[in-house]
């Protein structure tokens, strides 16, 4: 069997953008339906479908660098590193990292990972088996493949000396298997963490939030060892199919000339539910169920004669910044801020965040006084029908950061 | 006389019948129209509940981690039951008897063959369609146009037929084996999937004799919509990406005083008609031999399948489906069937047979999984018209996918006319 080798995606500035914000390029794209693309091919084969995903070791530190931050910095030289994205959502800013892609893929399955357990106490939880790694089910490279799973507990006699290492192996064993809770797991190349800089812990760029790093671990596959990064538990959702729950995820973007959006370099601001139907915000113990499965839209900042015209909330010390926005954005959308808003203590909150009428950024009542661009439902209800375009593509997307707290 | 020939000649190597896929009829008549066919009446019974799904095997798709063929029920390859109990699966599947791990009576098929030879011309019209009634309705009961084709023999010297319309496989020798009045025993082999498919389009067929060397030489080529696989796995009706399928078998024969010999190498190369990008591609070769010594006739069959990944647009014999992921097989069959002529009474004829079929197969990304399965039964020969069979089938998971009670006992009696 052969797997196709990945199309370029078109040619657009989102390409540019990718370097900075990690836009994706949706329209136009000429290529068959479907492509998947696990973290080991955007770290390998494929990395120039998503190139602003991984921050190879050594180099620039894009989003940490001016002019998003007033120094230089530049990726550990031992390492490459998953490059940390500001966004937004439910409304405050968010972190994530990006470890998969789907193009053209209208749904995204979760797969088994077997874990072997010696008891499971209905108030303790399960007893690893010490020593045990996780035996995942399906490999990166199938159309099937997702970091999504799904944990299914092996009960083994305490004391348990075999070996297990391969799904075939755990079938045959014939132990009693308990359903688990659902997990978000990365295979990964090995060595491949978090980006940042040398001995330091990751940053959310713009607001500079430390974030809690990720170390590869290692688990089975068809009996070898394999490397995956941990997300986190409880991240997703799935039906009774095993399909993933998604989450829309919207890219703000401008008209071109041929009417196709041209996304913009701004913070993604990730929703509650699918496309049209927000949930409300769950996030037990601060762990938001949502957002882990994004469907990618296009939100078109249009506007209409008569309309208030959007802004985009850039401090005024930040005048580099201020000018690479206005240069693909148009000077009007980067409307200058008032002394109020520069007095906010939580201004730095709103770097980049978009506003439905910048006129407020002036105003005495900033920030209240803005209606933002930050969830779904302001989204949603104050862009016209015409202003969203379905990119096609899904991405898993990491939540480093939420409500802030680092996850 | 010629009737009895074609019977005979069919229960005791099918294969030997219909070299150029067509089955001709079991009885002579002068009129150039001829109706012929039969009633295929089926009882098995297959262990645990019908299919080879374990029940802790959550992976996604279920069919990727099992062969969904095994337990198979008749001579169409339909499976006991294909209920994945709600886990979703992406179309590598049998046609479902639906009889679950239940003993059941079955009609598996009722065929009507329609013959027409024009008078004075050098053509054959030929159409057989199939009524499949199944438990659950919908979907499952069909009435199958199975073969609808002309064939032009242009030369009364030469021994080339032309075929456009609907017809049999030309890869390997298991096809001739496809209707149930022909086969041997009662189902397929775990290979059938890939080889016994009909599908539309263009066929070429050549056979020289040489007469000093007892030995003739064939070809056998087709380009068609789709390759020879079955009709669940890919659509025959319609050409999705506008390139035939090219496929073909090259054979020798030598037939002796007491010895048949026949030997093939088939290839078949092509867009894979389950999806619509005429570049994702499909190939496979195979290699056959035949060798009939009196009452006994052995025959085996060798293939390797490759099949390029696709995108998410599969659409095959059982609807739209997802992924057109890749795939590779190989597998065969070695299968030995001794005949007693009983003489000429009720009884004519007892043929018992055996085959072994082993088969490795891999979805991309998937655990590839190696099956086996020892196959034996007994066919009783009843006048010219009926046929008894009875059939274990013994399936074993060697390797790749745990263990499941899916071992079948079935029985066919088909009554020809």
């Amino acid at each position: 069997m052969r797997t196709p080798s990945p199309a370029p995606r078109p040619t657009c500035l989102a390409l540019l953008l990718a370097a900075t914000l990690g836009s994706a390029c949706g329209e136009g794209a000429a290529e068959p339906p479907g492509r998947a693309y696990s973290l080991l091919a955007l770290a390998g084969a494929s990395r120039n479908v998503l190139p602003a995903a991984i921050t190879l070791r050594g180099a620039p530190l894009t989003l940490l660098s001016p002019p998003y931050a007033s120094a230089a910095a530049t990726q550990a030289p031992d390492t490459d590193g998953l490059t940390v994205f500001a966004g937004f959502a439910d409304a405050r800013p968010a972190a994530y990292v990006t470890t998969e892609l789907w193009d053209q893929f209208p749904r995204v399955w979760a797969q088994p990972v077997y874990q072997l357990v010696t008891a499971i106490d209905p108030l303790a939880g399960p007893t690893p088996l010490a020593g045990a790694l996780p035996i995942f089910s399906v490999r990166p490279g199938s159309g099937f493949y997702s970091p999504f799973w799904t944990i299914e507990y092996v009960v083994v006699p305490a004391g348990y000396a075999g070996t297990m290492t391969s799904l075939a192996e755990v079938m045959s064993a014939g132990f009693a298997i308990v359903p688990g809770p659902n997990v978000y797991r990365s295979i990964a190349p090995a060595g491949l963490g978090l980006a940042r800089t040398a001995g330091n812990t990751p940053l959310r760029p713009l607001t500079f939030d430390p974030l809690v790093n990720r170390l590869p671990q290692q688990g089975w596959l068809e009996g070898a060892q394999v490397a995956y990064l941990e997300w986190g538990q409880g991240r997703f959702n799935i039906d009774d199919h095993r399909v993933v729950q998604e989450t829309v995820l919207f890219q703000f973007a401008l008209r071109g000339k041929d009417g196709t959006p041209v996304l913009l370099e701004l913070p993604r601001v990730s929703g509650t539910g699918p496309f049209r139907s927000p949930r409300a915000v769950n996030a037990p113990g601060g762990v938001p169920q949502f957002g882990a499965l994004s469907h990618e839209y296009a939100a078109v900042l249009a506007t209409r004669a008569g309309d208030p015209l959007p802004g985009i909330f850039v401090p005024k010390a930040m005048s580099a910044l201020r000018d690479r926005i206005a240069a693909s954005a148009g000077a009007a959308l980067v409307p200058m801020p008032g002394q109020v808003a520069e007095d906010t203590p939580e201004r730095d909150q709103f770097i980049l965040r978009v506003a439905l009428d910048g006129a407020c950024f002036a105003a005495g009542d900033f920030p209240s006084g803005c209606t933002w661009l930050d969830t779904q439902a302001n989204i949603e209800s104050n862009l016209p029908n015409t202003a969203f375009v379905d990119t096609g593509r899904f991405s898993a997307n990491a939540l480093l950061l939420f409500d802030g707290a680092a996850l | 006389m010629i009737a009895a020939l074609l019977v005979l000649l069919a229960a005791a190597a099918p294969a030997e019948a219909t070299e150029d896929s067509y089955s001709e009829p079991a009885t002579a008549a002068p009129s150039p129209l001829r109706v012929n066919g039969y009633i295929d009446v089926g009882f098995a019974k297959a262990q645990g509940n019908g299919t080879s799904f374990p029940a802790n095997d959550l992976r996604t798709p279920a069919d990727y981690g099992v062969d969904a063929f095994a337990p198979a029920v008749n001579s169409r390859g339909d499976a006991a039951s294909t209920d994945s109990s709600g886990r979703f699966t992406n179309g590598f599947l049998p046609r479902s008897a639906g009889i679950g791990g239940n003993g059941s009576f079955l009609i598996n098929t009722v065929d009507f063959d329609v013959r027409y030879l024009p008078p004075g011309a050098p053509l054959l019209i030929f159409a057989r369609a199939q009524l499949v009634p199944r438990f659950g309705a919908g979907s499952d009961t069909r009435v199958v146009v199975e073969q609808a084709f002309g064939r032009l023999t242009p030369f009364s010297n030469h021994e080339l037929a032309l075929f456009l319309g609907k017809f049999d496989s030309v890869f390997g020798i298991e096809y001739l084996d496809n209707e149930a009045n022909l086969r041997t025993g009662v189902t397929p082999s775990l290979i059938a999937r890939y080889t016994t498919g009909q599908s539309i389009g263009g066929k070429a067929f050549y056979r020289r004799q040489i007469p000093s060397l007892w030995m003739a030489v064939s070809a056998n080529i087709a380009a068609t919509n789709q390759g020879t696989l079955t009709e669940t796995l890919q659509p025959a009706e319609a050409s999705l990406t506008g390139v035939p399928v090219v496929s073909g078998r090259f054979g020798v024969e030598l037939n002796l005083r007491f010895i048949e010999v026949k030997l093939g190498a088939s290839g078949m190369y092509g867009p894979r008609n389950d999806q619509r990008e005429s570049g994702v591609k499909q190939r496979m070769w195979g290699f056959d031999a035949r060798v009939v010594l009196g009452g006994l006739a052995v025959s085996a069959e060798l293939i390797d399948i490759d099949q390029d990944a696709g995108g998410f647009d599969k659409i095959d014999g059982l609807g739209p489906q997802t992924i057109a992921s890749g795939f590779a097989a190989r597998g065969g069959y070695v299968q030995a069937a001794y005949s007693l002529t009983l003489g000429g009474g009720a009884f004519r004829k007892l043929t018992g047979y055996g085959r072994y079929g082993r088969r490795h197969a891999q979805f991309e990304a998937f655990t590839p999984i190696t099956v086996d399965r020892i196959t034996a039964g007994l066919r009783l020969d009843l006048w010219e018209s009926l046929a008894l069979k009875g059939e274990v089938l013994v399936n074993r998971e060697l390797a790749g996918t745990p263990s499941v009670p899916n071992n079948i006992i079935t029985s066919s009696a088909v009554y020809s006319w």
